[in-house]
């Protein structure tokens, strides 16, 4: 394949020097029948008539981005005047202001977040057009204005000054809108989620005047005292969900109001739609019927947009909300990353009887292991934790309270100390993401901390042997242009898939062949250093574009 | 488009204020951009609405330029690109204006503008079912004729990553556009 990309290269070259089509086609190798149509193809691209932009839209298009270049010249210049004459009257307000700020100020901590239990590759930006990503690093300080952002595999959580926490997933961005509080732990908070997936736990708040929302491309939520979720993509809207407490989603002048257990979809554009139960299925997909799959033994009904790659035998997460006639409806299907069946759903319990019970129009059996949670009664809102028995039947293997009893602990913070100043590097505009992939958020545990769970990245996943493909390695080997073996090389050597993202990433903005970037990280250099010293050398002397080297992936028999 | 010595000046120009250097820099690259994006988003309109953000990005961002260590032309594909990004997720269930509308031109004979508008029409929707790495390797390697290192970097891939990449897509694209013109012609 690499000498027909390189033959086809050369032939578009050829094109591009004005040779002419059946020149071009004679000097291809006579039975590569394939180059052949290739080459016409592009060249009948190349001799289409394309759009072109009428000549007086251009005009007056032309002339108001004139008219703003020269409107951004006269502010320029109209900004030097005052300076001088305002110096002195504004000293005395200083010291007023100073004074005042002594005396009123929220206390330091309230106007950053702490970065915690940094997973992989995160990085932050001082605003989202600046793009001066930097690699963050645990305990780092978060303030208004700034993004942060996660790689494949990657993941990090903001701590507020009173406990209230943001869990970003893997491949995920947050802007930081707003972020302040004030004496007696009254915190304001208005994230803007660009993409991915995050997780909320929300102290109750004390004060009328706290507030905690989540601006998403389709709809808002604001909460108050709550764990939830919120999972943007682009393609496929924002799926909202709610563990405890109390959640209202708005858009387009409409609110619903998500209680513990319910979820909600809402697409660009429209009203978020009616509150549901959910349900949460990890597992294979065992069958693939047009919309109609069946999951870890769970029938699911999946949307054709969203079953685009998947096929039977692969594990994958499914997330979505129960209709009022039983359907289980997916509104999110990722690939899984373990091997390890996860079955549940919310509802309200109907009935309760000796060995089954009916919860949400659901039959679950019941037994002397199932645990159930607390004195459960009639009319209470549950999660359902359940397997498929071989008759068919459903089994719960614990039944647990969702109501609002439960609140997430605050987590006692140390004052968030003013970290080092992250080192300024130039990076280019950062592109558009991808279509995230959504999730819902688990139930979480008592304890703030969340003992992790085995993931097919700790585990080294598809270093064994066998035909099964880490999805993660696909999704970087396409991104970068390389084979998935040698993606998988680094990733079975020890290394992230963040970590493999942002190799190459380097590697194409430096020139450098990115076994070299590798070698610098295994001498025991950080990212951010290794960022650093990439862009020095590629200051000192223009970037060579030269092809990055394929490393030799070790074969594993 | 080639870019010559002439275009560092004009770049170097603008950035120090000069509005005729600005308008001259519009002039170059205005119908490349507004194609890139009419056949980016599919929509007219917005293709016209872009490109003008496009240059108004461009003045923003002008005096973070570093003229000589990165091609002006790549450097605005990418403002182009991250544009087209945002727009398909702000407008992804907004009906577009299509493309056909381009089309006519003054004495062409009816038969020849249509076949041109199928096969424009054609390339759009063909355009549209790609991998968006693949569509922009089309749209700046064959439409826009940008050479392989150029389109690498407004790409932020290696070379080796865009051969690859432009043969999937003359692939993909030969596949679609045969089943298209089959349903088109057993239309008729």
């Amino acid at each position: 394949m690499d000498q027909t990309d390189s033959l086809l290269e050369e032939a578009l070259r050829q094109l591009d020097s004005g040779q002419p089509l059946d020149q071009v086609l004679a000097s291809l190798p006579p039975d590569n029948h394939e180059l052949a149509s290739l080459v016409q193809t592009a060249a009948a691209i190349r001799n289409l008539d394309h759009p072109r932009l009428q000549p007086a839209s251009a005009h007056a298009q032309r002339q108001r981005v004139l008219n703003t270049a020269k409107k951004g010249q006269a502010t320029h210049r109209s900004l030097k005047w005052p300076r001088m004459a305002t110096s002195l009257g504004l000293a005395g307000v200083a010291l007023l202001a100073l004074l005042a700020v002594l005396v009123f100020r929220a206390p330091a901590s309230a106007r950053a977040a702490t970065l915690t239990d940094v997973q992989g590759v995160v990085e932050v930006a001082s605003s989202p057009e600046a793009g001066d990503w930097t690699i963050a690093t645990e305990g780092q300080s978060i303030h208004q204005g700034e993004v942060v952002r996660t790689r494949p595999d990657s993941s990090a959580r903001l701590v507020y000054f009173e406990g209230s926490q943001t869990l970003l997933e893997a491949d995920s961005a947050v802007l930081i809108e707003a972020l302040s509080g004030s004496w007696g732990k009254v915190l304001k908070v208005q994230l803007r989620q660009l993409y991915g997936q995050t997780d909320h736990r929300v102290v109750p708040f004390q004060n009328k005047n706290a507030f905690y929302r989540v601006e998403t491309p389709a709809g808002m939520a604001e909460v108050h005292g709550t764990v939830f979720g919120v999972d943007v993509d682009p393609t496929d809207g924002v799926y909202y969900s709610v563990d405890h407490g109390k959640v209202a989603v708005s858009q387009q002048g409409a609110t619903v109001f998500l209680t513990a257990g319910q979820a909600t979809l809402v697409e660009p554009q429209s009203t978020p739609e009616d509150p549901s139960y959910a349900f949460y299925i990890q597992g294979p997909i065992e069958s693939m019927e047009g919309e109609s799959w069946v999951v870890g033994g769970t029938p699911v009904t999946v949307a054709s947009s969203l079953t685009t790659g998947f096929q039977p035998g692969d594990w994958v997460v499914i997330r979505g909300r129960i209709l009022p006639d039983g359907t289980y409806l997916a509104d999110r299907v990722t690939y899984a990353k373990n091997e390890q069946v996860k079955l549940r759903f919310t509802g309200v319990i109907e009935s309760i009887g000796d060995s089954s019970w009916i919860i949400g129009g659901k039959t679950v059996l019941v037994n002397h292991e199932t645990e159930i949670d607390g004195d459960l009664s009639v009319g209470d809102v549950v999660s359902v934790n359940y397997l498929i028995q071989p008759d068919g039947s459903w089994l719960a293997k614990e039944i647990e309270a969702l109501e609002n009893e439960e609140h997430p602990t605050p987590t006692p913070t140390s004052t968030a100390e003013e970290s080092p100043t992250p080192e300024e590097s130039e990076t280019p505009t950062p592109e558009g993401s991808e279509a995230p992939t959504p999730e819902i958020t688990e139930t979480p545990e008592a304890t703030p901390t969340l003992t992790p769970e085995p993931t097919l990245e700790s585990n080294r996943a598809g270093c064994e042997n066998g035909t099964w493909q880490h999805p993660e390695g696909l999704k970087l080997a396409a991104r970068w242009g390389v084979s998935y073996n040698e993606i998988m090389s680094w990733f079975c050597q020890g290394y992230g898939f963040g970590e493999i993202d942002l190799a190459y990433e380097l590697a194409i903005q430096s020139g450098k062949p990115v076994t070299e970037v590798f070698a610098m990280r295994a001498s025991g250099m950080g990212w951010g250093n290794i960022k650093k010293a990439l862009e020095a050398q590629s200051t000192a002397q223009p970037p060579r574009e030269k092809p990055t080297q394929k490393p030799k992936p070790n074969k594993k028999p | 488009m080639i870019e010559t010595r002439t275009l560092p000046d004009l770049v170097t120009r603008a950035q120090r204020g000069s509005t005729e250097a600005t308008g001259q820099l519009y002039e170059r690259h205005y119908q490349s951009i507004f194609r890139y994006l009419a056949y980016r988003t599919g929509d007219l309109r917005a293709a016209e609405d872009l490109t003008g953000d496009v240059f108004l990005k461009m003045l923003e961002a002008l005096p973070n330029f570093r003229v000589g260590t990165a091609s002006f032309r790549t450097w605005l594909f990418q403002i182009a690109r991250n544009l087209a990004i945002d727009h398909y997720r702000r407008n992804r269930n907004r009906p577009v204006q299509p493309l056909e509308e381009v089309f006519p031109a003054d004495g062409e004979h009816p038969e020849d503008v249509a076949q041109r508008q199928l096969t424009g029409e054609l390339l759009r929707q063909a355009l549209s079912r790609l991998p968006d790495d693949q569509r922009d390797v089309v749209l700046m390697r064959f439409v826009e004729g940008m050479p392989l290192a150029e389109v690498a970097a407004a790409l932020h891939r290696s070379e080796d990553a865009i051969k690859g990449l432009q043969r999937r897509a003359l692939i993909n694209l030969r596949t679609l556009l045969e089943s298209m013109e089959e349903n088109h012609g057993s239309n008729r």
